[in-house]
């Protein structure tokens, strides 16, 4: 069973969803209850996966399949490609450092939004059954270990959306679900390009090493793959006994790739005079970054979230654009790390733009559910931010930031709900005084808003002290004026937080006159159901951040060794 | 004199067993034109019936004739055939394809029926003759048998729009292959032979240059316009357009994949000339011409069977990339494409033509009418779209995935930048295309109209929605299936 877990995690919407497709119309309105007992039972499994998981050296994972937890691994599919070789896919699942708090946050922010689902009045079974794919796609692409299985994850993701958007959205849900739908499409498709290259280019080492005999059998050890990787090395094996392969941990791994090919970092190869390996890294950050999204691939959020139903905003802002920073993380930096420490440059200026450029839209919004979108983009700058400076503390706080900002932003999106279900208005200026009438919305948004500014105390803060932290000790790769620039974002973001709740909720009580004035009552027990826990869980995690940085230390100071070792190494190989 | 007569005959009497599949084919045309002369009434359901029969006949010999195991070609009828294993399999593959439109073929009256499927049943003759070419004239053949029963075919909706597709298919057609014709004229004239043999491409690529190349190009002219590519794709919107919707579905299909394997077949006989590389550039000119014409065409249709129309010249151009790039596996990757694109478009043919015969036209709006089983045609077109755009988990996927690997197999082994340039643009066209093959999901689940109209599904119907999609997704699961099968073509 526990060594189950993480498929059970994987199948346990899909399960429900069967259910929900067999209700008979009568009985439509239980596909609420079936989608809060998914994400119930994925959170139960979750706390079973969290009892058993270790966090010690010795399971750090990253780049040795022994290390990692909870591993599935069976062969899904291959073929035998002639002369090329044989390529495989495998149903490969695991959990390390880097993805466990991501997984976690899934399911906290899945159970949130399944509460706020309730909400959903029309077409339920089609509403529910999206909802349930939505969550196995987010759930698979954080635990597949093998590219193809992420992939398909990944770009499952986009089909529900489009129509959880299109069907249940706002006014312009049209306009917004084909551009959410066409932006992260091409982003997909860039990685697909990558991925294309990336499984031609690099082996699995053990099957190869049985394939063309050198192996007797398939037991893994480190010694054996030193065995292969020197041959193919040394061109002795025929490219018709390659096993070419799509598992993530292999291709973190330079000895895995063929001589020959273009992705190796021994074969110079340039396209114009840029190398090839560079060309990659650069193709898969810019389809990362716009799922993430960092500024300039951002525009499609803000309308995605305006139109998106609440628990949609809140799926989206919680965990979809974490997968992009997941995604940047495990395979753009632990694929390419060259590229990573060759663009860190250019990636700490597209956080600090990204920070500073979200920050400042924010506070021209006049719609509150927009600001909170344009603040979001300014969050997810910090994630670029951490990740460029390549240190423990830079890549904890990217991790922590973005577990942190799927909490707040969550809840952010679920108070813009809280007022639009009340007037079907959300802009700044309908209200004011809203503190008078409706008080405890009133403090959870102010503990909300203290928490999206970094306020000490709150998770915001510790997430973002890291990344400056980590930035600041990096002066190698991140100038220090763009890390100095990047905290004057931090002012910018108190400065809309603190007006908003000066314009909405301090003042006399004042509601456009148009509304109805018996429509503004105080949060209802659904509401409170979801909201406070999410306070609670941001003021938790802001007093005591290692109940969440002991989950990933040791994994991100592997990743960072690894990362800065090989990176500099093929840095230099790259060289023409 | 004389014996040499029967030794010929005899010859010729031997070879008759290799292509026996043909000649099941032209007996059921015959026996199915008797057949009209002798009932006096014709059953509703009888034509596919009849198609079914004749289809799994072939099939059965081929499969009975032991010739799909073939260890070296043979030369049948004084070169003018080529049969080997891999021809015979592909056959197979014709006949598999076009027996996945035969769900959706019209209803006609007595007479129209018995000729519509004898017209259907001599284009895939053709077909055969096009793979199995030995010589020009084989080719000339093969291409002149489709193409003159595809005239035909199109224009029996009888309406008008039909008659002036027919007209300009027609002429399209004949400007098509009399250039083809002009340039086997060339060719014979520096080789002295109408044989594809070895030798013949050596001295074709001994000729003078400018004039092997112009002959070449004239030759292609013709094969390009069989698969609807740049500059001869003009026919193809107006055709689909005007056709039957199983007309259309089969002339994306399976026409189409005979020209794409006849293109293959002449650039690995020019392989060893000085003049591939040209062609080849030439070639990928046009697929990425005809690759942005068709995407930026396609975003401003309203007529759904015009918007396939133009996708599938999108697809064309994206085959023909493939087809012209040296990899060692396009062609399983070609073949693997088609069956992919097969089952999907014909998925949405299918439904275009229950449309179209509920309500006229078929344009893209109509679909947002609330008919009633909306939710199965829904899910149906959806799954189909979704895979001719090539997103996960439908087979279109895997195909798109295999078609750009080989592209990259191909620029890592040739580092040509045109090869780098359609694999852009073939990416580029995956996303715009998203944009286009949408607009029908939207109108049926996000759009809702105010007519009340009602587009019933009978149990068949379902069933038959069920084996164009069930494919799409099992398979995705377990493309090994599939792969093995066209491996060993």
């Amino acid at each position: 069973m526990a060594s189950h877990y993480l498929s059970i995690l994987l199948f346990t919407p899909l399960f429900f969803l069967l259910l929900v497709l067999a209700l008979p119309k009568s009985k439509v309105s239980a596909s609420k209850y079936l989608s809060l007992g998914s994400a119930s039972l994925q959170v139960v499994v979750m706390s079973l996966i969290l009892l058993g998981y270790k966090s010690d050296v010795q399971s750090a994972g990253f780049h040795l399949i022994s290390e990692f937890q909870f591993v599935e691994r069976v062969s899904w599919f291959s073929f035998d490609l002639g002369s090329l070789g044989i390529f495989k896919v495998e149903y490969f699942l695991g959990v390390d450092g880097l993805n466990i708090t991501m997984l976690l946050l899934s399911a906290i922010v899945f159970l949130i939004a399944s509460i706020s689902s309730f909400s959903i009045q029309s077409r339920l079974k089609g509403y529910h059954s999206l909802f349930l794919l939505l969550s196995t796609s987010v759930t698979g692409s954080f635990i597949a270990l093998d590219f193809f299985l992420f992939f398909l994850f990944f770009e499952f993701m986009l089909l529900p959306m489009y129509f959880l958007i299109g069907i249940w959205g706002g006014i312009r849900r049209e306009y917004a679900s084909i551009k959410f739908f066409i932006y992260t499409l091409a982003g997909s498709i860039l990685i697909l390009i990558v991925m294309i290259g990336l499984y031609s280019s690099a082996i699995d080492p053990v099957a190869t090493g049985v394939e063309s005999g050198i192996l007797s059998d398939s037991k893994y050890s480190e010694e054996h793959i030193g065995i292969v990787q020197s041959k193919l090395f040394a061109n002795e094996i025929d490219a018709e006994h390659y096993v070419h392969t799509f598992n993530m941990v292999y291709l973190v791994d330079p000895g895995n790739y063929t001589p020959n090919s273009l992705l190796s970092t021994i074969n110079k190869s340039f396209i114009s005079g840029i190398p090839v390996r560079l060309i990659a890294f650069v193709i898969l950050f810019i389809g990362f970054a716009i799922k993430l999204p960092a500024v300039p691939f951002h525009t499609w959020l803000p309308d995605a979230h305006v139109e998106a139903p609440t628990p949609i905003s809140v799926v989206l802002a919680g965990i979809l654009l974490k997968v992009g920073g997941y995604g940047l993380i495990r395979i753009a930096y632990g694929i390419f790390p060259d590229g990573g420490l060759h663009f860190s440059h250019l990636i700490g200026f597209l956080g600090m733009f990204s920070i500073l450029w979200g920050a400042m839209n924010a506070l021209a919004m006049k719609d509150l559910k927009k600001m909170i979108a344009y603040s979001s983009v300014s969050h997810m700058g910090f994630i670029l931010l951490g990740l460029a400076s390549l240190t423990s503390e830079g890549i904890n706080g990217t991790i922590f930031q973005m577990f942190s900002h799927g909490l707040i932003s969550s809840g952010l999106f679920i108070l813009a709900g809280v007022i639009y279900d009340r007037t079907h208005d959300r802009m700044i200026s309908s209200y004011r005084g809203l503190a008078e009438k409706m008080p405890l919305y009133t403090t959870v948004t102010v503990i909300l808003f203290f928490a999206g500014l970094g306020l000490p105390g709150f998770s915001g803060f510790v997430g973002e002290l890291l990344v400056f932290l980590g930035a600041f000790k990096a002066s190698d790769l991140v100038p220090t004026w763009i890390v100095i620039a990047s905290t004057f974002g931090l002012l910018i973001t108190a400065a809309f937080f603190l007006w908003t709740i000066q314009r909405m909720y301090f003042g006399e009580f004042w509601i456009k006159p148009e509304f109805d004035q018996n429509s503004i009552f105080d949060l209802t027990k659904r509401e409170k159901i979801m909201l406070i826990p999410i306070c609670l869980l941001v003021v938790a995690f802001g007093i005591f951040p290692s109940l969440l940085t002991d989950l990933s230390y040791n994994s991100i100071a592997r990743f960072c060794e690894i990362i800065l070792g090989t990176g500099k190494l093929n840095l230099e190989l790259l060289k023409p | 004199m004389e014996d040499v007569l029967i030794n010929n005959l005899s010859q010729i009497k031997e070879d008759l067993i290799f292509i026996l599949p043909e000649i099941v084919l032209s007996l059921s045309i015959i026996f199915i034109i008797l057949l009209d002369l002798i009932l006096k009434r014709w059953y509703a359901g009888l034509n596919k019936a009849l198609l079914l029969i004749a289809l799994l006949t072939a099939g059965f010999v081929i499969i009975n004739s032991g010739f799909t195991s073939l260890k070296n070609p043979v030369y049948i009828f004084s070169h003018f055939i080529v049969i080997s294993s891999s021809v015979y399999r592909l056959k197979l593959l014709l006949i598999l394809l076009s027996a996945l439109v035969i769900p959706f073929i019209p209803n006609l009256d007595k007479q129209k029926a018995s000729i519509f499927i004898s017209l259907f049943i001599a284009i895939l003759l053709g077909t055969f003759f096009m793979i199995s070419a030995g010589s020009l004239l084989t080719i000339y053949l093969g291409i002149e048998v489709v193409s003159l029963c595809s005239y035909m075919l199109i224009a029996f909706n009888t309406d008008t729009k039909s008659f002036e597709a027919s007209i300009k298919y027609l002429l399209f057609g004949a400007v098509a292959s009399g250039v083809m014709l002009f340039g086997f004229s060339w060719m014979y004239g520096v080789t002295g032979s109408i044989y594809l043999t070895p030798e013949f491409f050596t001295s074709l690529g001994n000729g003078p240059s400018l004039f092997v190349i112009t002959s070449i190009v004239f030759v292609l002219i013709g094969f390009l316009f069989k698969i609807g590519a740049f500059p001869l794709h003009i026919w193809i919107p107006d055709t689909y357009e005007g056709a039957d919707s199983s007309v259309a579905a089969f002339l994306s299909i399976v026409p189409k994949t005979a020209g794409l394997l006849l293109i293959f077949n002449f650039l690995s006989g020019l392989n060893n000339t000085g003049f591939i590389s040209i062609i080849r550039e030439l070639l990928f000119i046009s697929a990425i011409i005809t690759m942005l014409l068709g995407t930026f065409a396609a975003i401003r249709q309203s007529i759904f069977q015009r918007l396939l129309a133009y996708s599938s010249i999108v697809h064309s151009g994206f085959l023909l990339a493939i087809v012209c790039a040296p990899s060692t596996n396009a062609m399983s990757s070609v073949l693997f494409y088609m069956v992919a694109y097969a089952f999907a478009n014909c998925c949405v043919f299918f439904i275009n033509s229950r449309m179209i015969s509920q309500y006229g036209y078929g344009l893209i709006e109509q679909y947002s009418q609330p008919f009633s089983n909306k939710a199965i045609y829904g899910i149906a077109v959806l799954i189909a779209v979704v895979s001719l755009v090539g997103i996960p988990p439908t087979l279109g996927f895997t195909a798109k995935l295999l078609l750009f690997s080989s592209l990259w197999e191909s620029y890592v082994s040739t580092s040509n930048s045109l090869v780098l340039a359609s694999f852009s643009v073939g990416l580029l066209t995956a996303i715009v295309g998203l944009f286009y093959y949408l607009k029908v999901p939207y109108q049926i689940f996000i759009k809702s109209g105010n007519h009340s109209m009602k587009l019933s599904i009978s149990y068949a119907e379902a069933a038959i929605l069920l084996i164009y999609t069930i494919p799409l997704i099992v398979i995705f699961f377990q493309p090994e299936w599939l792969l093995k099968l066209i491996a060993d073509i």
